[in-house]
């Protein structure tokens, strides 16, 4: 290994390049420039900036604010710097150390997606449920109420005042049931064929006359409602937000960047991955829908008689995937509620009688309209 | 009689009356039949004739006042204008890019796991880490750039920006939810949160221009910014106002001005960068792009108004309003796609024009840039990243840089070691709101 090396020296005042040739003394860096100058650095104060990669040059810096500066090319230079610096050279990159590099960095990509798919079964979701029940009712009732302004404006919404009452004695019958939660329940009828129902924060429940007029009876519609209560209780909407903006931000970490290009595979993988929270939350608001029926009495084969409306009318894709859409599978939410629902009650409560019901369901026409709508949208 | 002496690319002139020396800096803005006079005595200086007839042709800096050429065959003469130029001794230097995607993706990966770890914490300490290594592969003229940037630095911008700009944008973007108030107090919010992001906006350019600069080294000379923030502020709401007021026809010039000011108020060391551009010069290929992008909306909305047959008995129809509503929206996503696809050449001439019309000292920058390969480098960029969910960063950022620095070229430069050091190595902080706007943050 030669003893004198070539570089340049860069003084931080002025561009001049001055070739320089370096040699290693005991306890600096002895640097003679062509005009016989020489300048020593003490090993323990250069850093060095470039040269820990492939491609770079070596870069040495010393003194500051504007430090000045050696660069050499040949990377055998930095070996030879960590044997005559010798207990002074651990802030020096060493080249023989890069094979272990590589090593750790593989290591780092492993853990690295063990630690994102952590935070996505178990940080996300945990998160949600730290902060949404820490966030006051007043912020989600009033985010509630803006969001149903602006998707059920009141001139579209059915306000029939001698049908409309005997509709909310459903909605109280069932939050009875809760008598503890701070939501108060407020029902709001939409004037459109679109066979859906959905809640918003702070205790905001939305049916739309589509669906309404599918009911046969009473308790069906209590089905609905049931699982769009659970929603509201176990506070999924504010949840949702929680989860979306999480993931965004999970995501942005591990993807480098928001911007340009970016942003369309990052919007089509956020999308990915909060299917899955919203999938979860639809479980969650069956299962505890079905056991809010069972608290007030009602017989849990009015809420799967109405999901096998819904799928006789709105036949699952069969050609999507579950894992590519909000709501999982009719037909495996409806096994799930019947293996739920054991055996029926011996005096299931009755609402409403069938002639009442028909009546009151058909709230958005005013004479009694044929039940049949098509439906145009997806399900609870 | 005066005489001349080339050096290089710039002139030493001698008055022959009362012999002091004056130096021309562009020999290539020199134009038989110039006229000037002697600074000290007025003796008349003329030009006769070009000293060197081939320099004349190498780089006609003020003939790109005319529309830049776009055409393969223009650019080829470019580029062959850069060899001959090299050829006859003018100096033409060039970037190179050293880095690979690999190695890139490598420091990506431990980063992005270091990010995760400390919950966002170590996205500054990532930031510098990216920018040290980008810097560090970059070489121009042989020497590399280098990054003195601290992460440190960058979490105290992002704590200004958000106490001066953030919270307060947040508060009044979102406080009308929270409130009882009426319409009129929602909207003022509205329009105070609105304006307060018009002024960030450009003081947020500024600032990163400022700390960036202030932060990178070549040939261990800093470079710097010193434009004023207010002046920014004033340039970008006028020029956004005229741009609104002429349903976006006063881009160009507008573009072209932010830039100018960008550029020009920007030094590496104590030598400044010029820009001579002119934004009419961009105008045209502007129009290329605005009226196709216009002409489509319009004859999509015209075919759907048509289609939908809207006499004006059928005002009230709300099925037929419906019809216009949709056929509008559909008029808006094809002009909107268009928009986009035709942006990208016009992105190219904007580019080139820009760096051709940069100098510093006597030397002027060149990017013999094309549209097709620029196309294809977006379109492939698009279509990796949507493959790969994101995770093709580290090789799309190293196209794009290396797109840029195949073809960059600097030609003419003299000497670069009279450059000397301006930055004295103190924080860019000054004084008062304006010293505030001035402070140099970067939002990482």
């Amino acid at each position: 290994m030669p003893s004198l090396w070539q570089g340049y020296y860069l003084d931080g005042h002025t561009a001049i390049r001055h070739p320089v040739t370096i040699q290693f003394a005991t306890t600096a860096l002895h640097i003679v420039k062509a005009d016989g100058n020489t300048i020593d650095w003490p090993y323990g104060k250069i850093t060095q900036t470039q040269g820990a990669y492939e491609g770079e040059q070596i870069r040495l810096e010393y003194g500051g604010p504007l430090p000045q500066t050696v660069i050499v090319e040949d990377l055998a230079f930095l070996t030879a710097l960590q044997q005559a610096a010798a207990s002074n050279a651990a802030h020096f990159h060493n080249p023989q150390q890069r094979p272990l590099r590589l090593r750790l960095t593989i290591l780092a990509g492993i853990a690295l997606l063990g630690v994102t798919a952590c935070f996505y079964v178990w940080g996300i979701p945990g998160l949600a449920t730290f902060l949404a029940p820490r966030i006051p009712v007043s912020w989600e009732e009033q985010l509630g109420a803006s969001v149903l302004a602006q998707l059920a404006p009141s001139d579209t919404r059915c306000v029939d005042l001698n049908r409309f009452p005997a509709l909310e004695t459903v909605v109280a019958r069932l939050s009875r049931a809760m008598p503890d939660s701070p939501y108060r329940i407020q029902l709001t009828v939409v004037d459109n064929p679109v066979m859906n129902a959905f809640a918003l924060p702070g205790g905001q429940v939305v049916v739309f006359r589509g669906l309404l007029e599918a009911t046969e009876t009473s308790e069906q519609l209590a089905g609905v409602l049931a699982h769009e209560l659970q929603h509201i209780y176990k506070q999924h909407p504010t949840r949702a937000i929680i989860e979306q903006a999480s993931t965004s931000l999970l995501i942005a970490a591990v993807s480098g960047d928001f911007t340009g290009a970016l942003a369309y595979g990052i919007e089509g993988a956020r999308l990915l991955g909060v299917l899955r929270y919203s999938r979860l939350h639809e479980d969650e608001a069956d299962r505890e829908g079905l056991r809010l029926l069972q608290a007030v009495g009602i017989d849990p084969a009015e809420m799967i008689a109405f999901y096998r409306i819904m799928e006789a009318q709105h036949p699952h894709e069969a050609v999507t995937p579950s894992s590519l859409s909000t709501h999982p599978d009719t037909n495996e939410r409806i096994e799930t509620l019947i293996a739920l629902a054991g055996p029926p009650p011996p005096h299931p409560v009755k609402l409403f009688s069938q002639e009442a019901w028909k009546d009151l369901r058909s709230l958005c026409r005013r004479p009694v309209a044929a039940t049949s709508q098509i439906p145009t949208d997806t399900a609870p | 009689m005066n005489t001349a002496v080339a050096m290089d690319t710039f002139v030493r002139l001698s008055c022959a009356r009362c012999s002091t020396s004056h130096r021309v800096r562009d020999i290539y803005i020199l134009k038989s039949g110039m006229k000037a006079a002697c600074t000290s005595c007025g003796a008349p200086f003329a030009v006769v004739a070009m000293p060197d007839a081939s320099l004349d042709e190498i780089v006609p800096s003020h003939a790109v006042q005319e529309i830049p050429q776009q055409d393969q065959e223009s650019v080829d003469q470019e580029v062959a204008q850069v060899e001959r130029a090299q050829r006859l001794g003018s100096k033409v230097e060039r970037a190179v890019f050293h880095g690979t995607g690999g190695t890139l993706f490598g420091i990506h990966l431990v980063n992005t796991l270091l990010t995760i770890v400390t919950l966002g914490f170590y996205y500054y300490w990532a930031k510098v880490r990216v920018r040290t290594f980008l810097f560090s592969q970059t070489e121009f003229a042989g020497d590399r750039f280098s990054y003195h940037g601290s992460a440190r630095e960058l979490l105290n911008g992002t704590m200004k920006a958000s106490l001066i700009f953030g919270i307060p944008y947040y508060f009044l973007e979102n406080i009308g939810h929270f409130l009882e108030a009426n319409m009129a107090i929602r909207v003022t919010l509205q329009i105070a949160a609105w304006l307060l992001l018009a002024i960030f906006i450009p003081v947020a350019i500024v600032s990163a221009r400022r700390y960036r600069l202030s932060r990178t080294a070549w040939r261990g000379i800093r470079f710097s910014f010193q434009g004023k923030a207010l002046d920014f502020i004033k340039l970008w709401l006028s020029g956004y106002v005229l741009t609104a007021a002429t349903l976006g026809l006063y881009y160009p010039y507008f573009s072209t001005k932010k830039h100018a000011f960008l550029t020009t108020h920007s030094y590496f060391g104590s030598e400044p960068f010029k820009f001579s551009g002119d934004g009419a010069t961009l105008f045209r290929p502007f129009l290329m792009m605005y009226i196709p992008v216009v002409m489509t909306a319009l004859i999509a909305g015209l075919a759907l108004y048509f289609f939908v047959d809207f006499p004006l008995k059928n005002v009230g129809d709300l099925e037929t309003m419906g019809s216009l509503v949709i056929g509008a929206v559909a008029g808006l996503f094809i002009a909107v796609l268009g928009f986009r696809l035709l942006w990208l050449p016009y992105s190219v001439i904007e580019q080139r024009f820009f760096w051709e019309q940069t100098s510093i000292g006597s030397a002027r920058f060149r990017l013999p840039i094309t549209i097709w390969p620029y196309l294809k480098l977006k379109l492939g960029n698009l279509l990796f990243m949507l493959c790969t969910l994101g995770l093709a960063w580290p090789w799309i950022t190293i196209r794009n840089i290396q797109f840029i620095t195949d073809q960059l070229a600097l030609v003419g430069k003299d000497n670069f070691d009279e450059t000397v050091q301006a930055y004295d190595g103190a924080p860019p902080i000054g004084e008062g709101l304006d010293g505030f706007l001035d402070t140099g943050f970067d939002l990482g």
